[in-house]
């Protein structure tokens, strides 16, 4: 027996209702339960059955589409399906736009296939459908691969080949540029960390540590990677760690969060300033070796935020240390025979700052 | 005409990966025409291949040039092993070949593989240069033009119909010969698709000698069919009418406000056609009178004669009032050339006309529906390759048409269509018209004055002086005196709304009462009170001009399907089909008829009957648009009767009789059909009044007017239960299969064409499961088309085949058109008496009569038609760039806030149709758009096949693909002739055949059109850009 029920028009038209179930990895019958439910049924005056046959045909339509979707600029150019461009950049939107539940499950797992298996138990954690999470999978691997190799900018590469807009394309950049740098993200000290926490953090790292920042000379390699160069300038730092050099830090930062804090705060910082600096100087030391960039977030939840916190340090404590931290060196004379290094120096701690404050739940 | 086919590729896109290790393709394409093949460079590790190869040259002459298509084909290049197809293009070359030196084919085409379907695009430019004719014996058909519009094209004017024409050809099925047995199932599909598409062109050269040989220019209501008869071939079968066509435009010169030359001519004819017009009136007064009085043969062909010999000067005299206005003097000689030459209907071997909608004075009287249906035996033919015994089936079958059409007293077949079914080895031969009294030496003139075909549009162009003048002559002196002062005013009313003047004459029975052909119901035309006219009428035509109707027209819809007894043989078989088939017929008629009362109306348009066979199972499906016709009496509320044995029998006589008459005032209500009744009763009684010389007649047909008796063999009858199970329409639904749009509704833009294939397991249980298949359908349809309610379904079309013993298909087409609602005739108003509602309706007619209207006046009008709440707050918005605008684009707007008060994505078509969209429609056109060109008559044939069904998603997903698939193919064809819409969509055939245990299925499309260039009404893109800007905000 063969049953064929199906309605084609000259123009292609998406129902924005059945796309978001199936999308949500609603199968058809579960989609039709769902509207049954919400009372389409009686509402329209039709069947089951006719609902279904709609569900199927758009369900049929949304595979037909899903090929061309892999690769969006082939859905604008194909003909097949007569849409006008809005509803395409909508569809292509909407399908590569991704639950963060998900995705921060995926982060910092190699995108393999082997790990599209553990889908599944993503799919058991976050409760949302396993397909769901496939496709969320998937779309993650294909963008990787895709501009993994590519010259210039991450942001534009993406928005190109994908024709995502700015704002999911910059997510796609920070969840690309995490996992070329294998950034440590899964390990359970990390587990407080939101998606948006490291979106946030690798979107600033893009901007201000890899190739295409502004600080960057040689813009010769992709901006998936840290700029080399600046990283061997990190090196440098080291010497704000020797001993001198950190006393003098340390008064300084402390006399000039003076007005500003109150004395317990000031207290705090005073006795872990030591162990607060080294740990940021380690870390910039570290970027250096590719190992420790991987544990990049491991080092400032475990160095930096965690003893802070645990200190009872406020979120307007940190922000006020970190500052006073970066600005009195540029005071001291520690730069004297190296004056580039006030640049690194700058570029560093802008960074560091920002993303130890996002990272900083109190 | 020989020529020289120029060809060029440019570029590929989106080519599949053919070479598994580098995921690029080395492509080069082969391009073919005939036996003459070049290739093209290999464009190495690309998918979007860049070849801008030079111009390939092929010198062909007339007859391959238009049989043949031009073939390239794309392949991947393979240094080891054999080269891999990746897919083919046809170009049909026949647009191109018109006089036309600037036409060129150029456009991305879809490379279609019928295993795989699209696989990317290719960039083509292709170009043909004619020779003049060198042999003067050989006869060209070049340059005939065809449409699939049944209709005058428009923008062209009808100067002669030259007459029925039709071809038979006959072929090898390369799918049935004994090389398929080795060969790919590729190659075999490909030698199929190149076949169907040589014999098309083969039938459309050979048709166009036909029409060149009885002097005609072009075919319209050109119909062409493939019967796949399995073993004993394929058969090309083309019908359609050989007319002479002119453009107006063209004879004249251009003028510099861009106008439509009728706006010249307007002011012409009050002086200078005066002298010229009383003859005509003359003639038509003459003649129409004897013609209804004695429609004897002997009589009638005299009085034909006379018309045809005098008309010519006629025709001159009009053509050089106007073409000495436009200082082109060869326009007028044509004429008086081209009009002596129109051969008279008598000449007319079969005087069929293909066509579904005439001229306005050709049709004079309407017969009724003609049918014959034949039962042959596909194994019995002698000579299998030759067409001969078709040849003389269909002869036969005309035959006995033209003698049906002749019993009724008439002597044309209007809107005449032939089908055939097959199953194994029965065919059955079906042919259908609607006889008819025409006068084929009509005015010529009139056909470019009355507003061509666009119904939904509202007239553009306020009917000419000189025309009312005359028409209204001719229809007073065919009026009786006592109805002449209403007919005045009925008249003057709607030529002033700009709608066309009604004639009741159509309606008139063309036979002498006493003498019908078969037992009629006769009554006094309700509008001359005059003539007889049938208490129905059924037609295949879309409903002329000229026939007044009430209210909105209704879809209605006849179902039968009868269990047959298997075959036992081929002989006996088509013994029992044939038996079977009137039984089948009456039950389509009464079902037919009982639907009719109970939607409370009395005509159908656009009647179609299909008849199918199976191994099984014989179907009949008849469609048409039910209407009420004014000029025909009130149908009564049908009264059930039946022998009620029992109280409780006889109770539930009443509950049926109860639900029937509820069921016609809800149909009456629906379709604003209520008022008429007092509209129309009380002159009837006039009429009984001063009409005593008929009043024998008169109590006879008043007597069955009154009764439509319904009989009941029991209170279960499943008829009964069946007729009133069959469900309503969705609210905000209207649904029609005809082009043009009776009544009150009218039409203002596309929204989505549709095509629906639906096929499953049927085991005939009863009555109602057979209905319920078809309601299903129906209200499948409108849930997908919910979002853009209120719409109109027009020119649907049900398609019904039995592919397997125990399985129907049926294909669905129609397009779903956003409406408005302007009460266009004047009558109702007048009855329904609505205080506002007419002052409206005047005021427009106010502004139209002078011409173009002061702003004032317009702005005026507008605000009445806002606050009977269409538009409501759009008026505020459009009110400025409405100051200039003249009534068509008040309607502009009005259908703008329709759209709008759609759903959103309605409002992005009408938007996007500006642009670069292709838009298909199964209408002769696009409301909202005007028709600028016709680039070609299409017919596109294609073959899909897979063999991975599973991993495409079964047969549902195998089919919407290749469905998409074939639109997007015939999209492009469109667009690359630098078209913009396809008219006169038909999928004419869709054979299905699957073998899901093998995970295989294929599938064969016949799709055909008339591309076209089309560009919105004037009005449109000054509307639509306020309308943009605001469309984001929440609507009230």
């Amino acid at each position: 027996m063969t049953a064929v029920d199906v309605f084609v028009g000259n123009y292609t038209l998406i129902d924005s209702e059945l796309y978001g179930l199936w999308l949500n990895g609603y199968s058809a019958q579960d989609a039709a339960l769902f509207l049954q439910k919400s009372g389409v049924l009686q509402k329209a005056d039709v069947s089951m059955e006719i609902v279904y046959s709609d569900i199927q045909d758009q369900y049929r339509l949304f595979f037909g589409l899903e090929k061309l979707l892999q690769s969006p600029p082939k859905l604008i150019d194909q003909q097949i399906y007569q849409m006008d461009t809005d509803m395409q950049r909508q569809v292509i939107e909407r399908y590569y736009q991704f639950d963060s539940v998900v995705v921060r499950e995926i982060l910092g797992r190699k995108l393999s296939s082997r790990n599209r298996k553990d889908m599944d138990d993503v799919s058991e954690k976050t409760r949302i459908p396993i397909r769901s999470c496939r496709r969320q999978f998937d779309n993650l691997k294909r963008v990787f691969k895709t501009v993994e190799e590519m010259m210039g900018s991450l942001v534009e590469n993406i928005k190109t080949h994908y024709l995502l807009s700015e704002d999911l394309a910059r997510q796609y950049a920070a969840i690309v540029f995490i996992a070329n740098n294998r950034f440590e993200t899964g390990k359970k000290k990390l587990s407080h960390l939101s998606f948006e926490d490291f979106v946030f953090c690798a979107n600033q790292m893009i901007t201000n540590w890899s190739y295409s920042s502004v600080e960057c000379t040689v813009h010769a390699d992709m901006d998936v990677d840290l700029d080399r160069g600046f990283l061997h300038d990190l090196r440098e730092l080291k010497m704000i760690s020797e001993k001198e050099v950190l006393d003098e830090h340390k008064g300084q930062v402390i006399s000039h969060l003076k007005p500003s804090l109150t004395k317990k705060s000031r207290q705090v910082l005073e006795e872990s300033f030591k162990n607060n600096s080294k740990a940021i100087i380690n870390i910039a030391c570290g970027l250096n070796h590719s190992k420790d960039v991987r544990d990049i977030f491991v080092d400032l939840v475990e160095k930096v935020t965690e003893p802070c916190m645990s200190a009872g340090l406020s979120g307007s404590d940190m922000e006020a240390f970190l500052n006073a931290y970066k600005d009195t060196i540029v005071r001291m004379d520690v730069f004297r025979l190296q004056p580039h290094m006030l640049a690194v120096w700058d570029r560093y701690m802008k960074t560091l700052k920002l993303c130890v404050l996002q990272i900083y739940h109190t | 005409m020989p020529g020289k086919v120029k060809v060029r590729v440019l570029a590929g896109r989106g080519l599949p990966v053919m070479d598994r290790s580098t995921d690029l393709t080395d492509a080069y394409v082969e391009v073919r025409f005939g036996t003459d093949v070049f290739k093209t460079d290999i464009c190495k590790k690309s998918l979007n291949p860049q070849w801008n190869s030079e111009w390939f040259k092929f010198e062909v002459e007339d007859e391959s040039l238009q049989d043949e298509p031009l073939e390239l084909r794309v392949l991947d290049h393979d240094t080891y092993s054999a080269n891999d197809a990746i897919g083919k293009i046809y170009v049909d070359l026949n647009p191109l070949l018109t006089k036309d030196p600037l036409k060129v084919i150029s456009g991305w085409f879809p490379i279609y593989d019928t295993m795989h379907g699209i696989r990317g695009e290719l960039n083509i430019i292709v170009k043909v240069d004619l020779f003049s004719d060198v042999n003067k014996f050989r006869q060209s058909s070049c340059g005939i033009q065809f449409f699939s519009t049944a209709e005058v094209p428009s923008g062209y004017r009808m100067q002669v119909i030259n007459g029925f024409v039709e071809e038979l050809v006959v072929n090898d099925d390369p799918e049935y010969q004994w090389i398929d047995k080795i060969r790919t199932p590729r190659a075999s599909n490909e030698a199929r698709q190149r076949l169907f598409s040589k014999l098309s062109g083969e039938l459309q050269r050979k048709i166009g000698v036909k029409v060149s040989e009885l002097g005609g220019n072009a075919v319209i209501g050109y119909c062409q069919c493939f019967d796949l008869e399995g073993e004993s071939g394929i058969v090309a079968r083309g019908i359609g009418t050989g007319v002479t066509l002119v453009r107006p435009s063209q004879m004249m010169p251009p003028s510099p406000l861009g106008v439509s030359p009728q706006f010249k001519d307007s002011p012409l004819p009050e002086e200078s056609a005066t002298p010229s017009s009383p003859p005509s009136q003359i003639i038509r007064c003459a003649t129409s009178p004897v013609k209804v009085v004695s429609p004897h043969t002997q009589v009638r062909r005299s009085s034909d004669s006379d018309v045809s010999n005098i008309t010519p000067p006629k025709g001159s005299s009009l053509t050089e009032s106007s073409g000495s206005g436009s200082g082109l003097g060869s326009g007028g000689k044509a004429v008086t050339k081209l009009s002596a030459q129109q051969p008279s209907i008598e000449l007319m071997e079969y005087p069929f006309f293909t066509m579904t909608s005439f001229p306005v004075g050709f049709i004079i009287h309407l017969g009724g529906v003609v049918s014959a249906k034949s039962v042959k035996l596909l194994d019995k033919i002698h000579n299998p390759e030759e067409p001969e015994t078709r040849d003389a089936w269909w002869t036969e079958i005309r035959t006995e048409i033209r003698t049906h059409c002749r019993t009724m007293g008439c002597h044309a077949v209007l809107g005449y269509t032939e089908h055939t079914t097959i199953c194994d080895e029965i065919i059955v031969l079906c042919a259908t018209g609607t006889a008819a009294r025409v006068n084929v030496t009509y005015d010529p003139a009139s056909s470019t004055r009355i507003p061509p075909p666009a119904p939904a549009v509202v007239q553009e162009k306020p009917p000419t002086e000189k025309e009312r003048d005359k028409k209204l002559y001719v229809d007073v002196n065919l009026a009786n005196s006592a109805a002449q002062g209403s007919l005045h005013a009925l008249y003057d009313h709607s030529s002033d709304d700009g709608a066309p003047f009604y004639n009741c004459l159509l309606c008139h029975v063309p036979y002498k009462p006493n003498s019908a052909p078969f037992p009629v119901n006769l009554s006094v035309c309700a509008i001359c009170r005059k003539r007889k006219v049938p208490d129905v009428l059924f037609t295949t035509i879309d409903p002329p001009q000229e026939i007044q109707t009430h209210g909105k027209g209704a879809f209605i819809q006849a179902r039968v399907c009868r269990p047959k007894p298997k075959s036992k043989g081929g002989e006996s078989n088509a013994k029992e089909i044939s038996d079977c088939l009137p039984f089948l017929e009456y039950e389509l008629h009464s079902q037919l008829m009982n639907k009719l009362k109970l939607f409370g109306m009395n005509g159908l348009y656009g009647l179609k009957m299909q008849i199918t066979v199976g191994e099984s199972l014989l179907v009949g499906v008849a469609t048409a648009t039910a209407v009420f016709i004014a000029a025909l009496p009130i149908p009564p509320i049908p009264r059930v009767s039946g022998q009620a044995t029992t109280e409780e029998e006889n109770n539930r006589l009443l509950e049926i009789q109860k639900r029937i008459s509820e069921r016609v005032m809800k149909n009456r209500e629906k379709n604003d059909l209520l008022h008429i009744d007092t509209g129309q009763a009380s002159p009837r009684s006039i009429v009984t009044d001063d009409s005593d010389d008929d009043a024998s007649d008169l109590d006879l047909s008043s007597g069955n007017k009154e009764t439509f008796v319904i009989e009941v063999d029991d209170a279960n009858d499943e008829n009964i239960v069946a007729l009133l199970r069959e469900s309503q329409l969705p609210e905000g639904f209207t649904m029609l299969n005809t082009h043009k749009i009776p009544g009150s509704t009218s039409l203002a833009a596309n929204l989505q064409m549709f095509t629906q294939v639906w096929r499953q397991e049927y085991f005939p249980t009863s009555r109602s499961s057979f209905m319920d298949i078809f309601e299903n359908l129906v209200k499948k349809i409108c849930y997908k088309l919910r979002r853009m309610s209120p719409c109109c379904l027009c020119g649907i079309d049900f398609g019904v085949e039995i592919p397997e013993e125990k399985e129907i298909q049926i294909t669905l087409t129609g397009v779903c058109c956003s409406t408005e609602n302007v009460p266009d005739s004047v009558f109702e108003l007048h009855s329904t008496n609505k205080g506002n509602l007419l002052k409206t309706v005047q005021g427009v007619t106010n502004s139209n009569n002078s011409g173009t209207s002061e702003g004032d006046d317009m702005m005026f009008t507008m605000e009445e038609y806002a606050s009977e709440g269409s538009v409501g707050n759009l008026t505020g918005q459009v009110k400025a760039p409405l100051l200039r605008q003249t009534k068509v684009e008040t309607t502009g707007t009005k259908m703008e806030g329709n759209t709008r008060r759609s759903l959103e994505h309605v409002h992005v078509h009408n938007i996007h149709k500006l642009k670069s969209w292709v838009e298909l429609t199964p209408l002769h056109y696009i409301p909202g758009f005007k028709i600028e060109r016709y680039l070609g008559n299409y017919n596109f044939f294609f073959i899909r096949e897979s063999t991975s069904l599973r991993e495409v998603g079964g047969q549902g997903g195998f089919m919407q693909m290749f469905v998409a698939e074939v639109m997007a193919n015939v999209r492009a064809n469109v667009a690359s002739l630098g078209g913009n819409g396809l008219v006169s969509y038909r999928m004419n055939q869709c054979v299905l055949m699957c073998n899901p245990h093998k995970n295989q299925s294929q599938c064969l499309i016949n799709v055909s059109g008339d591309a076209v260039v089309v560009a919105p009404e004037e009005s449109f893109p000054i509307v639509v850009e306020p309308l943009r800007k605001n469309s984001d905000s929440p609507v009230t």
